[in-house]
């Protein structure tokens, strides 16, 4: 790693992650909890638009794979020391269903605002299928999907005779999330990254290189999509619930909106934005201001039109400059407004 | 369920998908943007036709002033935010979906969560038994008007000229001394003006509230992509081919099969064709004139 | 290092087209066109535009599909494979329009280019020995967008070496050059075909095409139109007519 602005700020990130519920109430652990499964749906958008330019609303689709995986599997097995199982079978699920999709649009030749489309369309399908399941004839095993209202009683997870929740649950998923994070960063730094890279910056020329490129696609795709799901499995086990608005128009472009805002070619900035985010959307709605969305919302179009490539990349590169200007081995990443094309 | 019913659940499909779908059509098919803020500006016409009725004024005059309003609107919004952002697709989701969040919560915090609506005009018609609403006949007629008055705009004045020699080069057509920014800009503000007419027209029909707009989003993406680019041809094919499958699957399972095989037509439709039916239509046309 | 080339019945030719077409429509972009180039030759297709130059390059490469007719590369038919497999045969392209990565370094996209066919400790040896190749050792932690035109050409020919193939496909290597420049990539085309690498190159500038071809393919409409040594096509009146008059 080198001394870069980003890499400082995500080492001290982690060590404050570390140390934060030593110096406040439960209450506020277990929000930060909540943030921090998040922040995986950030990460597997941040992987497969950030780093290989596919640009997807389907994140929503394998949060909600994930969550619904693991509500029925575990539900129906009725034993506790099962979850760990619920949860490492419903990452792979959320990884195959996310591969046979890749595969059915990157070999059929499915790309740009096109694999957004069909991902939106797909959730919305779940969303609409789901949301009509309240009947008892919809059941999966002894579970009913429950329509609008979803699944409740869904079992925290547990490991042996653990029971994963307060402090015990936080710091299993920054455990989960410091592994994740560090693989990330040594997969895009890989000879594999490289490739991913090529791809999002120019499909056609990689396929000339010798690329397989929908292999390579679908294949980041997978990761991305088993991530989601870690997040939905992860947000299930902590809320103890989940409804098709996991699905929802809302559900599936925030993901996005975060990304964009943040930096969507940086980990970092994914993470530290997604925080701040559901901090403040927190915050602000606990005081019960009505301004909390409309600042939101303000934020992102100022984003866009003044930093495009991430608010918090934009400090990064800022505080870069600021600390090697002496050295005068500047190197400012170059802003790439008009890469995205249509068609 | 007779016939007479089928056909009249088609006429009000048809009606819903080409008016919920203009305005989005015309901004993505000429700008490529994707404007997710569409269903707010559908509210946003919603929203002055039920207040303007409810001032006393006649309830045409005021669809027609709210569809002027949004589209002054969308013009404004267009020299702020969208004329940064022409040709950034993926840019133009996320600054319209805070578009949308502003406006919704903005709606809210001024007129609360719901507003009083004017009722459905017209009255009702009776045949063998059925009542049908004029209204919602009438409606069937405007979304031809509609089609009609698009067709004349595009093929029939100097700004539809320009317009489709922007869509077609935007380089061309700029060295030819077209100023494509405000081709853009106005075809944005049309774009808005057709969303504004669609929230006027609906406005009697349904519950006002700033959420109004969201059960519109849905079914005017689905048109759109299964149309494609051509906001003429596409939208007024991909309008029927889908009426007909939500009419027939909302008759036979009701109104989640409708929505659900709309959206897996949709899905199959980018999949086999992702330039949409008017993508099949030129490429069929261009082939016919080069023989 | 080189890989063993495959044991030839029939043909002496590296690279077939045997009564290939493309339509697009009703456009006969390239109508029942057999070119073959030999192994070791420095083969050069010349024409007006839209003769179908490209649209050849494009099918042998795999972006286009063709409507008719096979295309052979060792006596393999690889009509039907992808693009990243006939890269892997051993075919290389640079094509018209730069293919290079422009936001990133130089070393990065020679990287790019070199990782699959390289071992870690291999690969840096030979980004930099290509680098030199083409004089852009120099340029090697530039961003490639902040390159002048020629360099980002060299640079390309450079990614399409890096594969090693036998068979290099130049879509106008001196598009938009300096004569300085020109030479210099004549002179590294001489090299590159006398290290034992065959050569299909298109160009516009019959200067250039007299300075290096050993045997040109004209065509005209998408069609061939004559064949042969550049004296012959030269002193072809037909072919004069049609494509030298005008220049």
């Amino acid at each position: 790693m080198t001394l870069k602005t980003e890499n400082v700020v995500a080492v001290l990130l982690f060590i404050g992650l570390f140390i934060y519920p030593l110096f406040v109430n439960p209450y506020q652990v277990m929000n930060l909890s909540y943030f921090l499964s998040m922040v995986f749906l950030s990460l597997s958008l941040a992987l497969i638009w950030g780093y290989c330019g596919i640009f997807s609303f389907g994140q929503a689709v394998f949060f909600g794979v994930g969550g619904y995986f693991y509500a029925i599997f575990t539900m129906n097995s009725q034993l506790s020391t099962i979850t760990p199982i619920g949860f490492i079978l419903g990452i792979l699920a959320g990884g195959v269903v996310a591969w046979i999709l890749g595969y059915f649009m990157f070999y059929g030749g499915v790309n740009d605002v096109f694999v957004g489309l069909i991902t939106l369309c797909l959730t919305l399908v779940l969303e609409t299928f789901m949301g009509q399941t309240a009947g008892s004839e919809w059941k999966i095993g002894q579970v009913g999907l429950g329509g609008f209202n979803g699944i409740n009683g869904i079992p925290t997870l547990q490991i042996g005779s653990l029971s994963l929740t307060g402090n015990n649950f936080y710091y299993f998923v920054l455990m989960i999330l410091l592994i994740v994070f560090g693989l990330l960063k040594f997969l895009t730094h890989s000879k594999f990254g490289s490739s991913v890279i090529a791809i999002r910056e120019n499909r056609d020329r990689t396929r000339l290189l010798g690329y397989n490129v929908p292999k390579i696609q679908s294949f980041v795709f997978a990761i991305g999509g088993a991530l989601a799901s870690l997040s939905g499995i992860l947000y299930a086990s902590w809320g103890s619930y989940i409804t098709p608005s996991v699905f929802g128009l809302t559900s599936a472009t925030i993901p996005v909106i975060l990304v964009a805002a943040g930096g969507r070619k940086n980990f970092t900035a994914s993470v530290i934005f997604t925080l701040l985010y559901y901090w403040f959307s927190q915050a602000l709605s606990a005081s019960g201001n009505q301004f909390a969305l409309i600042i939101l919302g303000l934020t992102l179009i100022l984003a866009i039109l003044f930093v495009p490539d991430g608010i918090v990349v934009a400090l990064f590169n800022w505080c870069d400059h600021l600390f090697s200007r002496n050295k005068g081995k500047v190197k400012l990443e170059k802003g790439n407004l008009h890469e995205e094309k249509i068609s | 369920m007779s016939i007479l019913d089928l056909f009249y659940q088609f006429m009000n499909d048809f009606s819903f998908l080409i008016l919920s779908a203009i305005g989005l059509a015309i901004i993505f098919g000429m700008m490529k943007i994707i404007n997710l803020s569409h269903g707010e500006f559908i509210m946003l016409g919603a929203y002055m036709t039920t207040l303007f009725t409810k001032a006393g004024m006649p309830l045409i005059l005021s669809i027609f002033i709210s569809a002027i309003g949004v589209g002054v609107f969308g013009f404004i919004i267009d020299r702020l935010v969208i004329s940064h952002l022409y040709g950034r697709t993926l840019d133009s989701v996320v600054v319209t979906w805070g578009i949308s969040m502003v406006l919704q919560q903005g709606m809210l915090i001024i007129f609360g969560p719901s507003l009083q609506g004017v009722s459905t005009p017209l009255g009702s018609l009776s045949i063998g038994g059925s009542a049908y609403s004029i209204y919602r006949l009438l409606l069937f007629v405007i979304s031809f008007v509609v089609l009609v008055l698009l067709y004349v705009i595009f093929m029939n004045t100097k700004f539809g000229l320009y317009s489709r020699a922007t869509m077609q080069n935007q380089e061309i057509a700029q060295s030819m001394g077209v100023n494509t920014n405000r081709v853009y800009s106005l075809t944005f503000s049309l774009g808005a003006a057709f969303a504004g007419l669609t929230g006027g027209l609906y406005a009697p029909t349904m519950t006002i509230s700033p959420s109004f707009g969201t059960s519109f989003l849905m079914p005017s993406f689905v048109t759109v992509i299964v149309g494609g680019a051509n906001p003429l041809i596409g939208t007024s094919l991909s309008g029927g081919v889908l009426g007909i499958v939500s009419s027939i699957l909302d008759a036979l399972w009701g109104t989640f099969y409708g929505r659900l095989g709309l959206l897996i037509v949709a899905i199959i439709v980018i999949r086999i064709l992702p330039l949409g039916i008017s993508g099949l239509v030129e490429k069929v046309l261009v082939r016919k004139n080069r023989v | 290092m080189k890989k063993k080339l495959v044991e030839k019945d029939h043909s002496s030719a590296l690279l077939e087209l045997r009564d290939v077409g493309k339509y697009f429509g009703g456009l006969k972009a390239v109508d029942h066109v057999n070119i073959s180039v030999n192994e070791g030759d420095l083969h050069c297709l010349i024409g007006p535009n839209g003769a179908g130059k490209s649209t050849i390059f494009k099918m042998v490469m795999g972006v286009y599909k063709p409507t008719m007719g096979s295309i052979y590369f060792k006596n393999k038919n690889i009509t039907n494979l992808k693009s990243w497999d006939r890269v892997r045969q051993g075919v290389s392209i640079k094509m018209q329009i730069p293919g290079v990565f422009g936001e990133l370094t130089v070393y990065e996209n020679m990287k790019i280019a070199a990782q699959r066919y390289y071992r870690h400790s291999e690969l840096k040896n030979k980004i930099l020995e290509i680098c030199d190749l083409l004089g852009i050792t120099h340029l090697r932690d530039e961003i490639v967008n902040n390159l002048s035109h020629g360099q980002q050409q060299w640079l390309e020919i450079g990614m399409s070496l890096a594969s090693d193939p036998e068979l290099l496909l130049l879509d106008e290597p001196a598009a938009g050059m300096g004569p300085e420049e020109t030479n210099f990539t004549a002179e590294l085309i001489r090299k590159l075909n006398q290290k034992g690498i065959t050569i299909l190159f298109i160009d516009h500038d019959m200067d250039f095409v007299k300075k290096i071809a050993r045997k040109v393919t004209v065509l005209h409409f998408g069609k061939t139109f004559a064949e042969g040594s550049v004296e012959e096509i030269e002193s072809n009146q037909d072919v004069v007519d049609i494509y030298l008059g005008k220049s």
